[in-house]
């Protein structure tokens, strides 16, 4: 693939001095790439967006930059000296500070402590010198707009005042960069605003952000330059002029439609439904959703993080209550009240976090597999173990996991294996409606295409497939039918022979193509009578 | 079976015993004299049987801190009904229903009213201690018990002492329920990630109630023998301390108090090393202010021991798993 506008930074002609140039940065954790060879410059007073799909390496770059992770390999060089930033705190002191999603906010303490939290200034005697602290606070909190007193306890402020002191404490360090990793995520229209206005302020003063957000218009309104990553990989950069949303889009996805590898042909279309559900709400993950799943269907789920995916699967599994709604599971009407009914009646759940959720790392691999369905090994006397053992080694074969031993631990296979163990798990508990969420998520291409092999085979012998995944050309890969989540409800749904990535990433987005969103044509849409 | 025994001979709780019980025969002569062994094992027996209890517990990842108050609970309720002549049924019965009751209250108290485990347990052990306390007024009820009752506690058969006899075979049942059964498999994989094995389909609540029905009952059978052996219901004194002890015999025994590791044998060792070490000590006269340091220490040197072979053991499965799956590639 190749994008014209994009050119490699190396090659720009520069006009400032550069501030931090990263150049073929790596990283792998336990094998799996997550960053490979990526290039990045900041320059003083830019705002740079940094964009990519989930699992792009995004994060990882920044948590380099941040001091929290140190790359496997390549150069990082701050004012043109080579550096190793093996801590926060030394990241700190270089000038660089982020404000992660998730604010290092101290809830008891007030905001002035919050401020000075890292950084207590002492005076005369070596005592803290609250005086000068609350003097120099007040200043920058002034600047910010910040609109309450120092001596607030950090607990009774808005989530964009938190953000507000999160600032300060990085004015308070003399930040040179600020990363904000999803700042707008939780604030309202006009928060936003005034954190765009101090944005530019801090801009106008020579200090570099970096601001990572999943909306593309917010990139637009404030950012100078976006380099985009893929897979772990640089993909190119370019600067916000010279840029369109589906420009953009493509850039991140990589992916011309034409390209999309076609599902080999099936007709679940006049297939059986085997599950439908019925404005399922469930505060305030759930905002009413309809959707209808086919006999041989692999329905893909699409959408951003806290657009409700992993809420959806896990109702429908019986794992999490729901506030109303009606399902109905092969003729049979009602929810499941908890996963043991959900598993008795053919529904299996692969969850998102596989070593959390997903599995017991501490029990070997065959206990593992016959976990969900033990009863069936019970006998007069006791559990049938050699037929337990025989029938998760059939299993372990079918689903072709590369072991030492049944006896080995869980733990000790890698990410694409231990998926391997998940699905053999609802395999081995007959399922015939299976909920994969994320069921790629942090496994190596290979590993990927033997996942995307079970699925088909599954749909081969009849079950159904709901999988939910942030890469959007796995979904356009391997579904017959993508829903588009947005906000806790299904604002539209693509047939594979519409299937356009473009229209499905503005969609997730809470965009549909073309016209405003409107929540009752979509559902008409989604239920698609 | 035969993995089993590899398992357990490469066990360090094993190893420690052993030398424990070859530096306890250096040290006293006496202390290889079958009387004298199998005195040591009648006096492990009653906090084997509730660290038994314990144990099973923790493996679903709680802790029963009620145990030591069951205990005196079920002792004081024997006495009285033996005292007020009431069938040998409610004598028998009663005790261990109200066991169960308590044990059913914790596991409540944990599930459905979501307590922490230690929360939960420290509520019943002190609300059980009183209620014992004020069903007997306080005083210890005196039973003249009969021979056949005395036997549970004093009796032989077959050689051995019928408490120990007891100890070993409910330390046979937890086996076979723990390593046959389906409630066993889900004990340990509540204990090892209650989260996963819930998505699994294990029906966690049922499970950790069960276990701490289970853990009561052992601990009202235990009140039981105690009674029969002091012929009294001690409604203040007995089982005091029981649920430390237990718990130090489960964690020398090397079942993790984090939960889904360990072994029945564990907790039935460490209910023998605590025995033979205060067995040891009165043998060769250490006062008895002594005993409780080296208590202390024991546990120490118990645990450090397991850390070491954790150490070990993951360096070895490490070595194999790498080694295989090179062997697999190349």
């Amino acid at each position: 693939m190749t994008v014209a506008s994009i050119d490699r930074p190396r090659e720009r002609n520069v006009p400032k001095p550069v501030f931090i140039q990263a150049r073929g940065i790596t990283k792998s954790y336990r094998g799996v790439k997550a960053l490979r060879g990526v290039d990045l410059d900041v320059h003083p007073g830019e705002t740079l967006a940094v964009v990519g799909e989930n699992g792009a390496g995004k994060s990882t770059l920044m948590k380099i930059l941040s001091g929290a992770v140190e790359p496997s390999g390549g150069e990082l060089r701050i004012d043109g000296e080579p550096v190793r930033l093996s801590t926060p705190q030394e990241a700190r002191s270089r000038g660089i500070s982020t404000i992660y999603q998730e604010l290092m906010i101290a809830p008891a303490l007030t905001v002035l402590e919050n401020v000075f939290l890292s950084d207590l200034r002492r005076g005369r005697f070596g005592l803290l010198d609250w005086d000068g602290m609350r003097r120099e606070a007040q200043r920058i909190l002034a600047r910010l707009g910040f609109p309450a007193s120092v001596d607030t306890t950090a607990k009774e402020l808005s989530v964009a005042e938190l953000q507000l002191i999160e600032i300060a404490k990085s004015l308070i360090h003399r930040s040179r960069l600020i990363i904000m990793d999803e700042p707008t995520a939780s604030l309202a229209k006009e928060e936003v605003d005034n954190l765009f206005r101090i944005v530019r302020e801090l801009k106008s003063e020579g200090i570099a952000i970096i601001f990572i957000t999943h909306h593309l218009h917010e990139i637009f309104e404030i950012c100078d330059r976006a380099v985009v990553l893929r897979d772990g990989s640089y993909v190119g950069q370019a600067m916000i002029t010279s840029l369109t949303e589906d420009k953009l889009v493509t850039m991140m996805l990589g992916h011309a439609i034409s390209e999309v590898q076609q599902r080999s042909s099936s007709a679940v279309r006049e297939n059986e439904v085997v599950l439908s559900i019925k404005d399922l709400r469930r505060s305030p993950d759930l905002q009413g959703i309809n959707l209808r799943l086919r006999r041989g269907e692999i329905l893909g789920i699409a959408g951003l993080m806290g657009a409700g995916r992993t809420e959806l699967v896990r109702a429908i599994f019986g794992a999490d209550r729901v506030d109303s709604g009606e399902m109905q599971i092969k003729g049979k009407v009602g929810m499941f009240a908890s996963p043991r009914a959900a598993l008795d009646a053919g529904v299996g759940l692969a969850p998102e976090d596989r070593k959390s959720e997903g599995l017991i790392l501490s029990l070997p691999i065959g206990q593992n597999i016959t976990l969900p369905s033990l009863g069936q090994y019970a006998g007069m006397l006791g559990l049938r173990l050699g037929a337990e053992r025989r029938r998760a080694g059939e299993l372990s074969r079918q689903l072709n996991v590369k072991m030492a031993s049944l006896d080995q631990l869980v733990g000790n296979l890698s990410g694409g294996n231990q998926q391997k163990v998940v699905l053999a798990k609802l395999v081995g508990a007959s399922a015939d409606i299976y909920l994969l969420d994320e069921p790629t998520r942090g496994i190596d291409i290979g590993a990927k295409e033997s996942i995307f092999d079970l699925i088909w085979q599954l749909t081969e012998k009849g079950a159904s497939v709901i999988v939910i995944s942030s890469a959007i050309n796995e979904l356009l890969r391997v579904c017959d039918t993508i829903a588009c989540m947005h906000l806790g409800r299904i604002i539209r749904t693509f047939e594979r022979a519409d299937f356009d990535l473009n229209a499905i990433m503005l969609s997730i987005m809470g965009k549909t193509a073309g016209h405003t969103p409107n929540h009752n044509d979509s559902r008409l849409e989604a239920v698609r009578s | 079976m035969i993995a089993d025994a590899k398992r357990m001979l490469l066990n360090s709780n094993l190893v420690v015993l052993i030398v424990v019980l070859v530096a306890a025969g250096l040290v006293s002569p006496h202390f290889w004299t079958s009387e004298n062994l199998l005195n040591v094992v009648r006096a492990a027996s009653l906090i084997g049987i509730v660290a038994i209890g314990m144990n099973v517990v923790i493996l679903s990842g709680g802790i029963d801190l009620s145990v030591g108050s069951i205990v005196a609970l079920s002792g004081a309720v024997a006495a009285s009904a033996w005292v007020g002549n009431a069938s040998v049924l409610t004598f028998i019965g009663l005790p261990l229903l109200l066991a169960v009751l308590v044990g059913l209250s914790n596991g409540w108290l944990v599930t459905l009213a979501g307590l922490q485990p230690f929360v939960a347990t420290l509520v019943t052990m002190t609300i059980v201690r009183g209620a014992g306390l004020v069903f007997t007024k306080g005083q210890p009820v005196y039973a003249n018990y009969s021979e056949e009752f005395l036997y549970l506690s004093r009796g032989w058969m077959m050689g051995v002492p019928v408490p120990a006899l007891l100890f070993g075979a409910i330390a046979i049942i937890t086996w076979y329920l723990l390593k046959w059964r389906v409630i066993g498999r889900q004990i340990y994989a509540i204990g090892a990630n209650e989260t996963a094995a819930r998505l699994s389909g294990v029906p966690v609540n049922r499970v950790k109630v069960a276990a701490y029905i289970y853990s009561a009952l052992l601990a009202g059978v235990a009140g039981l023998v105690l009674t029969s052996r002091m012929g009294s219901g001690e409604p203040g004194q007995a089982g005091v301390f029981w649920e430390l002890d237990a718990i130090a015999a489960v964690v020398i025994g090397g079942t993790s108090l984090m939960g889904g590791k360990g072994s029945v044998w564990g907790a039935v060792i460490g209910a023998l090393m605590i025995s033979i070490v205060s067995n040891l000590f009165n043998l060769i006269g250490v006062e008895p202010e002594w005993q409780q340091v080296a208590k202390g220490s024991i546990i120490l040197i118990a645990v450090g021991m397991q850390m070491i072979s954790d150490e070990l053991a993951v360096f070895r499965s490490t070595f194999r798993t790498s080694s295989a799956v090179n062997g697999e590639k190349s």
